[in-house]
């Protein structure tokens, strides 16, 4: 899971398997956040796209008591 | 982050232990470094051999080998039967986009020369390529990495 938020409202997502954004894939066994348009926002007031990209600037944090599940290892 | 020492980094302590191998020396601090895939065994854990690190070209923002993971103790106190969270936040800011996507990770020393990795493993939700772009920045919270002794 990645606790995704705007930097400017700081509207977030908690993304992971079953969110629209996400994919799965069969090849790697690994869900991927692909769709960054899937993700949900609720802009307001100053809130501005980056200058150059267009972009909401995002922050893609991998937060305590999320990451723990998120990260397998295995031999 | 169950079972994801480097067996490089395993065998040398056995060896320490057991036979008549020398303890390595280790230079802090230790880095966070981000990959794009985990080798072909599937985790790098099985052949010791590493992943694909971003790189500053695929990935602006990012530099070769890692951020820091800061000042000692890297992580929590370890205790039998629970995990240790590490202590310092590690983030980067994005000057373009990573069109190397994000599978992994892999915690590293900072031994001159040839620093040795420790610990990897894959994001069971990663972060797809060129997802982030220039502005954005990616983070693992302070207590995010958990490691334990339970299935070394």
């Amino acid at each position: 899971m990645i606790h995704v938020s705007c930097q400017n409202c700081h509207a977030y997502d908690v993304v992971g398997p079953g969110h629209p954004a996400v994919t799965y894939s069969a090849e790697t066994g690994q869900h991927l956040l692909t769709d960054r348009s899937a993700l949900r926002h609720s802009h307001s007031g100053d809130c501005e796209p980056h200058p150059e990209t267009g972009h909401y600037p995002l922050h893609f944090e991998f937060m305590a008591g999320m990451a723990p599940a998120d990260l397998t290892g295995g031999s | 982050m169950a079972s994801m020492t480097d067996q490089g980094r395993t065998n040398t302590f056995l060896n320490f232990v057991f036979g008549t191998g020398s303890i390595m020396t280790i230079t802090a601090p230790y880095h966070l470094r981000l990959m794009s895939a985990m080798s072909a065994t599937g985790n790098g854990n099985t052949s010791g051999a590493n992943g694909t690190e971003l790189t500053s070209g695929n990935s602006p923002g990012y530099t070769a080998l890692g951020n820091t993971m800061g000042s000692s103790p890297t992580f929590a106190t370890f205790t039998a039967g629970a995990s240790a969270g590490n202590t310092n936040a590690v983030t980067w800011t994005a000057t373009g986009t990573w069109t190397g996507g994000v599978a992994g990770i892999e915690v590293w020393d900072t031994t001159s020369g040839t620093p040795l990795r420790w610990l990897q493993g894959v994001l069971s939700t990663g972060i797809s390529a060129s997802v982030v772009v220039n502005g954005d920045t990616v983070s693992f919270a302070s207590n995010s990495i958990t490691v334990n002794a339970g299935a070394w």
